[in-house]
């Protein structure tokens, strides 16, 4: 295993004012980590969902040797992050998507060059990298412009660049996608896909956008006041709480009745329908047999619930 | 004309600043200290020779006063908001309501100083009158040396909200507030005692400071509370105070709507 | 050295960022000369009204104040990351910085560079140079070395002061106002040699943060107040910058159990 943790937990002191007091002030103990094990094995891409002040930025911070956990044991390549930080930052890449590690005002370059005496790449390695990231993240133009006139999405391809001038081994990306248009997207998806299957690059990302964890990650731990509520596929988190589909129909001849068995008809006009039916239920084959008998059947296709929707009920029922 | 109006954004305002409690404790430790290290250094500089124009209870006086009232006269004070307003463009909303904008940013200045003062005042002007001398706040040189100094002193914070305000609407001409204000705060400072007691001035730059606004928002109230400027002279330059709170209120009025016209005129 | 070549890598960097911005940058360069012009006029105008400041003439206060405004500058300038640290843990740089594999005191230091204070260096300097030639003062090389080492012992006290009350924002976060008493007002009450302050203020600022030993002691010594072993005082900065980066270590181990 590449990355354990144990029994990790984390909390903060909190201070607040009491109202009418000066000076006196009331300390209070948050729990940011109750106990989070897992384990991730070297060449994963794990996607690390959960609410807003769940803990996932908390465990990545423990991870790259920012925090000390209070408790349990986090180990990493066979090292105890904060305890050897210079060590441990040499193997591994951080991008904090709400922060910059770009100088703003210089030309992007300038600042990879910077990173590179930072990290004390060789020359020669250094170039070969430098070549091979901006090539696959199409950087050319880009390495000459000052960070600050980058585009959000332009930036952000400069930041995952930048994590990994020093090829670590492994890659923490604490939101890469957030506020990303489309096209940007899908170019930090197929890169990260691209890394680790090239290099075997352990990849650790946390995200709100479920696209990202559909597209790149076959493992998804959901975290939740500070604790690690599943660990697993996505697929399985899908069958369990997708709950029903939809299904669109086209049809020429015959009619639908107002009612059908296992399925509900939620919109429906001549030559086409929408049902909605729970696949736990009524399987589709049983819902087309049942509708082939009454129109002929031109089209159809069946939607998944959106993912979004999916999650919101997983959150709900976890009390989230 | 709308008084209300006014009275609603400056009650707003010192609501707003009378919240920063940390803040203010901060001010009142930076003050204590500030003075104790002047009264030392003045101390030394009587103890070489103590024939000057002020005594040294005066200087004493003078010394707590100000960091007393710090707040009300401090020229590098500013409204980051105001700042922020002018740049983003954000200003052309404001010019959306019908009150003039002038005076609901003058009352927003005005309370800013205030609210700032009535925090850190009680605490400095109390501990300064217990200690003991010379390094202790004597009393006001008498009844009306005291009415004449709380006058001034409320007139001098009209005429530095006055002077804060042409200096505010200089960003729109600099576009850059603290570089607009750094400048000629640094001018101001000087010219009206906070870094050399007026009295100490070289005659030539005295008379510097009696012809420009400056002096008469901290050097006379604070010398008038002591008796280094007679009750005469006080009650003339209560005139002076309120022809410049006029001519500068009336310069920054005229400023002001100037460069409002023209970020019209640019936003089309 | 190859410290020594990351630093001045940033520098370059800083440099470079800082000439995107020429017209700010030429202003920033006049407003850092204004306020110590104005404290020195204040300073030569107080000794046309009372002649002598106890037994300290003009130009020696003068070298004593060069002193301290040359020192000032260079440590904002070198260390504007640790005076203006709060600012980098409230916006999370600080994050950032741990996951680079370099000593942290160092990396603060790449972090910031502030060039616009050439000016105000350039300023102290040229008012040292006067007041050393007018203080009344027969230049030796070993003196001539004494004032070296006041300049650079008082950026050092200067930094170590900021790096000690850095660690301060690590529990704080917000970063004291309380804390510019001792390194704005440690300025000002340093322009004067200290024997003119009350006896415990001259022992707190010459043992505690030790002001002193960057103009007072050494400068007893430059003009023939006190023996030569007082012009070895400035050294003394060099452990109290140690105690200091301590503190910040300290500071540090709290940040990274707090967050």
């Amino acid at each position: 295993m590449l990355i354990t943790l144990e029994n990790i937990g984390k909390d903060y002191v909190v201070h607040r004012k009491l109202p009418g007091h000066v000076l006196k002030r009331e300390r209070t103990l948050v729990r940011a980590l109750g106990e989070v094990s897992f384990s991730i094995d070297r060449g994963e891409i794990v996607g690390y969902i959960g609410p807003n002040g769940a803990g996932k930025s908390t465990t990545i911070k423990i991870m790259s040797g920012i925090l000390t956990p209070d408790r349990g044991l986090c180990r990493v390549d066979g090292r105890i992050p904060h305890k050897v930080r210079k060590e441990h930052v040499r193997h591994i890449g951080v991008v904090f998507g709400q922060r910059s590690s770009l100088w703003w005002d210089v030309p992007v370059i300038d600042s990879f060059n910077l990173l590179r005496d930072i990290y004390g790449v060789d020359k020669e390695r250094y170039g070969r990298t430098l070549r091979r990231l901006s090539e696959m993240l199409d950087l050319g133009p880009l390495l000459r412009t000052p960070a600050r006139q980058l585009s959000l999405g332009q930036r952000m391809r400069c930041e995952v660049a930048a994590a990994l001038l020093h090829e670590p081994d492994i890659l923490f990306l604490d939101e890469p996608t957030i506020g990303l248009d489309a096209v940007s997207k899908l170019a930090v998806r197929d890169f990260i896909l691209e890394i680790n299957r090239e290099r075997g690059v352990t990849v650790l990302l946390t995200t709100h956008d479920m696209h990202d964890i559909e597209a790149l990650a076959k493992r998804v731990m959901l975290l939740g006041k500070g604790a690690l509520l599943y660990d697993g596929s996505l697929e399985a988190i899908r069958e369990r709480y997708a709950g029903e589909k939809q299904l669109s129909l086209r049809y020429a001849r015959g009619r639908l009745p107002d009612r059908l068995e296992g399925a509900q008809i939620v919109q429906a006009d001549i030559g086409h329908a929408t049902l909605r039916f729970d696949p736990s239920k009524t399987s589709a084959q049983r819902l087309f047999a049942q509708l082939s008998q009454l129109v002929e059947l031109r089209d159809v296709s069946i939607q998944e619930a959106p993912l979004e929707t999916v999650m919101a009920t997983l959150y709900k029922e976890m009390g989230l | 004309m709308r008084p209300r109006v006014w009275w609603a954004v400056f009650a707003l305002r010192c609501k707003n600043a009378l919240q920063y409690r940390t803040a203010a404790w901060a001010g009142v430790c930076t003050q204590f200290a500030w003075g104790f290290m002047l009264i030392m250094l003045y101390q030394a500089f009587y103890r070489s020779n103590a024939q000057q124009s002020m005594q040294f209870s005066q200087l004493v006086s003078y010394v707590w006063l100000h960091q007393a009232f710090f707040a009300i006269v401090n020229t590098y004070a500013r409204d980051g908001e105001i700042g922020e307003m002018v740049i983003s463009g954000q200003v052309a909303y404001e010019l959306c309501r019908p009150q003039d904008l002038y005076f609901i940013w003058y009352a927003r200045l005005l309370a800013q100083r205030f609210a700032a003062a009535l925090l850190r005042f009680p605490p400095v002007v109390l501990v300064a009158l217990l200690l003991p001398q010379p390094y202790g706040l004597l009393p006001p040189a008498s009844p009306w040396h005291l009415l004449l100094f709380l006058l001034t002193l409320a007139l001098a914070c009209l005429l530095i909200t006055a002077i804060s305000m042409i200096m505010h609407t200089l960003v729109f001409k600099l576009m850059n507030l603290l570089s607009a204000m750094a400048v000629l705060s640094v001018f101001a400072e000087f010219l009206s005692g906070d870094i050399l007691p007026v009295p100490f001035m070289p005659p030539w730059l005295r008379a510097v400071s009696y012809c420009l606004p400056f002096r008469y928002c901290a050097d006379l109230p604070f010398r008038v509370y002591s008796g280094s400027i007679g009750l005469q002279e006080a009650a003339l330059s209560v005139g002076v105070q309120l022809f410049w709170i006029l001519l500068l209120g009336l310069l920054g009025h005229a400023f002001l709507s100037k460069q409002l016209k023209n970020v019209v005129v640019q936003g089309g | 050295m190859q410290v020594l070549r990351l630093y001045f890598r940033h520098v370059a960097i800083h440099v470079r960022a800082a000439m995107e911005y020429r017209a700010s940058f030429a202003l920033m360069l006049v407003i850092q000369v204004l306020t110590p012009l104005s404290a020195l006029a204040g300073v030569y105008f107080l000794f046309q009204n009372f002649g002598a400041l106890q037994d300290w003439t003009l130009p020696q206060i003068l070298l004593c104040f060069a002193v301290t405004y040359l020192s000032f500058a260079l440590a904002e300038c070198f260390g504007r990351g640790f005076d203006t640290f709060s600012r980098l843990i409230r916006q999370g740089s600080f994050d950032r910085l741990m996951v680079q594999p370099r000593n942290l005191i160092l990396l603060t230091f790449c972090s910031d560079f502030a060039l616009n204070r050439v000016s105000k260096i350039g300023l102290a300097l040229c008012l040292l140079v006067y007041a050393a030639l007018h203080a009344g003062i027969r230049w030796t090389a070993y003196k001539l070395l004494v004032l070296v080492l006041m300049a650079l012992s008082g950026t050092l006290v200067f930094l170590g002061v900021w790096i000690a009350f850095a660690a301060l924002c690590f529990v704080t976060i917000e970063g004291l106002e309380v804390v510019n008493i001792f390194t704005d007002g440690g300025r000002e009450l340093s322009s004067y040699p200290l024997d003119i302050y009350l006896k415990p203020v001259c022992r707190f600022f010459t043992l505690v943060i030790p002001f002193g030993v960057m103009n007072y002691l050494p400068l007893r010594f430059l003009v023939g107040k006190a023996p030569a072993i007082y012009g070895l005082s400035p050294l003394y900065a060099l452990p109290f910058l140690a105690a200091c980066v301590g503190v910040f270590y300290l500071g540090v181990r709290h940040y990274r159990s707090a967050g």
